[in-house]
């Protein structure tokens, strides 16, 4: 039985890094970290959101919806203290090549730098429950709100707690395990 | 090739058993659950609870987020769900471990696409293992029992096992040799453990056919040398068999309690390792009373209880209550008190310190502050989301009157947020400004909120700061703006404008939304306007397109 499952997943991981099929993903807990040297959206809403679980470890993030987007050169790490291994650090590249492709993104991110960019049909102000920009992505009533239509950012660097994709087209994944602490910055 | 490696692992899994055997503690506890486990696929389980926790902890989120991201959060959770019960199906039911297995084998291959590559891969590993052990597994055909404490209930039953366990051990001599050979030959490193797995596989096997005792002088190496020694106060093959087995489940174990461990967060590693390594001591040892005892369960309640904080720790959402009118009127009512000191002395000190000498003139409205200090009472049409109760007004949430053609784009008609955040500038320059004067907007609870409206051509502002109190959670961005086209609408405004041509600062000004009639029909139209030291209460900002450099985004508590 190992070996029919064995061959299943070497052509799902076929067929996932030929872009033929679109993984889903959906991580949170911890905080990672994130750098990616071009964003583009389309369709971007965001308003100030918390994670956790009670009111007082709760922390508070800015929750960003994105309908659809591409993410050039993105790396991903994500340090984990495992017991009896220690601290462990897991960093992702991709993206190097073409970039990751990915639809129905939802980031909670807690500090984000950007060397620059720009940001079309900003609409900042806009009542959270009422932001369009990103499908079934909406805050609580009277909570301050932004949305733009499209948005590229350089050279981003974030740390976040949760993202979650809807779906992620990618090519060329790396992952690299390490316990030097290395991380994407 | 294949046979070597599996007869090398096996080889070290007995060794490994062996030590681990005669070092932990509770001997007999270890040998009532050691039946229970044999009954069912044990590790099987194991594996594929284990990897079903993992894969459901990764996207773990506040439940109404999960939904609204849909089909790679919810799909971890059911594919976790999939692999837990077909688990404790494992444990429980092992009858049906076949259809079982296949099903978890099928859901840990549709992790894969569905949710993070399947847990990064290692949540679809182990439920992939799992998977195969299970289908595999075949229940003892030895009748049971054979585990009696004492030499001499493994003596007595010994014979009765002894053709079983004879083909094994001769099948294990066939190979093994064989196999150590083509290993020593191609890999002289491995060379050393070959010999070691071959002389440990004749030492094994010889008392079985032969019916001499271990320890054959061919081999000489660690196993082999202890095996000599067992058979020094036993030698009957039913024991090295019953110990062969016994170390093949401590080396299993040891492999899931890694595993166990890695999956459940640090703060519960002590149940998952005891549940799987002991047992709490009050038990009486009658084996043949364990096996059917729903309470001996020890790695069920161990990675299932630790994964339960996971889901508790991350579960409740606490979403901002600022949209709540409590709330609201609470921020509102901190806002003028926390504002009063610094508006006058820290921030004039600030700004002069960064800006030259300022001077911060009262605010020029004597009714409405924006929520600065002024006299009278607590202002009451400026604070957010308050509906202004002007029965004259009739003006608000029409279009406003215009005569001639109003410049710029019309009014942003969608509904606002009352609570709005805190700007400042160094420098806010305005090329082609358009001061419409003052107008309302919509606010999504039916309010209204009166602003000052400004049109840009294109807006220069140096180190703005943007600083949103919502909730008890404060989010600042850092960043240089270059806007073109753009709306702006504050309740108030605070700045030392600059002369044109002359180069000359006045002293701040404050304007509150709230001293300029509404919906004048008049614009002012100026080709440049600059502001120093800026602070506003913004409410909106609509623009096509935004240029900015330097970000900086951050979350804080208050």
């Amino acid at each position: 039985m190992l070996v029919p499952c064995t061959l299943a997943v070497g052509a799902l991981g076929i067929a996932i890094a030929q872009g033929a099929l679109a993984a889903s993903f959906a991580v949170s807990g911890s905080a990672f970290k994130v750098s990616a040297s071009e964003i583009t959206a389309e369709g971007v809403s965001s308003f100030p959101s918390s994670v956790g679980g009670s009111a007082n470890d709760a922390r508070p993030v800015l929750l960003a919806g994105v309908k659809s987007g591409t993410v050039s050169d993105v790396c991903v790490s994500l340090k984990q203290r495992l017991p009896l291994v220690g601290d462990i650090t897991m960093l992702v590249r991709s993206g190097a090549d073409k970039p990751l492709e990915g639809t129905n993104l939802v980031v909670n991110a807690d500090a984000l730098t950007g060397g620059g960019g720009r940001v079309t049909g900003v609409e900042a102000g806009r009542d959270a429950s009422t932001l369009t920009a990103a499908p079934g992505v909406t805050g609580p009533r009277g909570t301050f709100g932004v949305q733009a239509s499209t948005a590229v950012a350089r050279d981003v660097r974030s740390t976040a707690y949760a993202a979650n994709g809807g779906t992620l087209t990618l090519e060329k994944l790396e992952i690299e395990f390490s316990r030097t602490g290395k991380q994407c910055f | 090739m294949f046979t070597f490696v599996l007869g090398l692992l096996s080889e070290l899994a007995r060794e490994t058993g062996d030590r681990l055997d005669r070092v932990l503690p509770a001997p007999r506890l270890r040998r009532s659950l050691r039946h229970w486990r044999r009954t069912r696929p044990f590790w099987a389980a194991a594996w594929v609870i284990a990897g079903g926790v993992e894969m459901v902890a990764l996207p773990l989120a506040p439940l109404p987020l999960m939904i609204k991201v849909g089909v790679g959060a919810m799909s971890a959770v059911g594919i976790s769900l999939v692999l837990i019960a077909g688990g404790l199906f494992f444990l429980f039911r092992p009858e049906q471990r076949m259809f079982v297995s296949v099903v978890t084998a099928i859901a840990s291959l549709t992790s894969m696409a569905t949710t993070n590559l399947g847990g990064f891969g290692i949540g679809m590993a182990a439920g992939l293992i799992g998977s195969s052990m299970a289908f595999g597994w075949l229940p003892d055909p030895v009748p049971e029992g054979e585990d009696a404490p004492g030499g001499d209930g493994d003596r007595a039953h010994g014979p009765r096992r002894a053709p079983v366990r004879e083909a094994g051990a001769t099948g294990a001599e066939r190979t093994a040799p064989g196999t150590a050979r083509t290993g020593a030959g191609h890999d002289p490193g491995g060379a050393d453990r070959a010999a070691g797995a071959d002389g440990a596989a004749r030492a094994t096997g010889a008392p079985g056919p032969a019916g001499v005792p271990d320890g054959t002088p061919s081999s000489g190496r660690g196993a082999a040398a202890r095996d000599g020694g067992r058979s020094k106060e036993g030698g009957d093959r039913a024991r090295s068999s019953f110990r062969r087995r016994s170390a093949r489940g401590a080396v299993l174990a040891v492999t899931s309690v890694v595993l166990v461990a890695a999956a459940v967060p640090a703060a519960v590693p002590a149940p998952a390792a005891r549940g799987s390594d002991g047992f709490p001591s009050p038990w009486p040892t009658f084996e043949w009373h364990w096996p059917w005892e729903p309470p001996d369960v020890p790695t069920a309640p161990g990675p299932s209880e630790g994964s339960s904080p996971t889901p508790g720790g991350s579960g409740p959402t606490s979403t901002p209550s600022a949209g709540s009118p409590s709330g609201r009127s609470a921020a509102a009512d901190d806002e003028p008190s926390g504002g009063t000191p610094s508006g006058s002395g820290e921030e004039s000190g600030k700004g002069g310190g960064a800006r030259g000498a300022q001077v911060t003139l009262p605010c020029l409205t004597g009714i409405d502050t924006g929520g600065l200090p002024g006299p009278g009472p607590e202002p009451e049409d400026a604070v957010p989301g308050e509906v202004a109760e002007d029965p004259g007004d009739l003006t608000a949430l029409r279009p406003p009157i215009v005569v001639g053609d109003r410049p710029g784009r019309p009014r942003a008609t969608y509904p606002i947020s009352p609570g709005h955040p805190e700007v400042r500038a160094d420098t806010l320059t305005a090329y082609g400004a358009i001061i419409h004067g003052a107008t309302h907007l919509p606010t999504v609870d039916g309010g209204r909120l009166k602003v000052l409206w400004v049109h840009a051509d294109r807006l220069v502002a140096d180190d703005y700061s943007f600083r949103l109190k919502a909730g008890g959670q404060v989010q600042t961005i850092d960043v240089d703006l270059d806007i073109p086209q753009v709306d702006i609408y504050v309740t108030r405004l605070t700045g030392s404008i600059t002369i044109p041509f002359l180069d000359v600062r006045t002293p701040r000004v404050c304007v509150g939304a709230d001293i300029v009639p509404a919906n004048l029909p008049v614009a002012v139209r100026l080709p440049e306007l600059s502001v120093a030291a800026v602070e506003a209460g913004q409410v909106l900002v609509d623009a096509e397109t935004v240029d900015f450099s330097d970000l900086t985004v951050r979350s804080g508590n208050r």
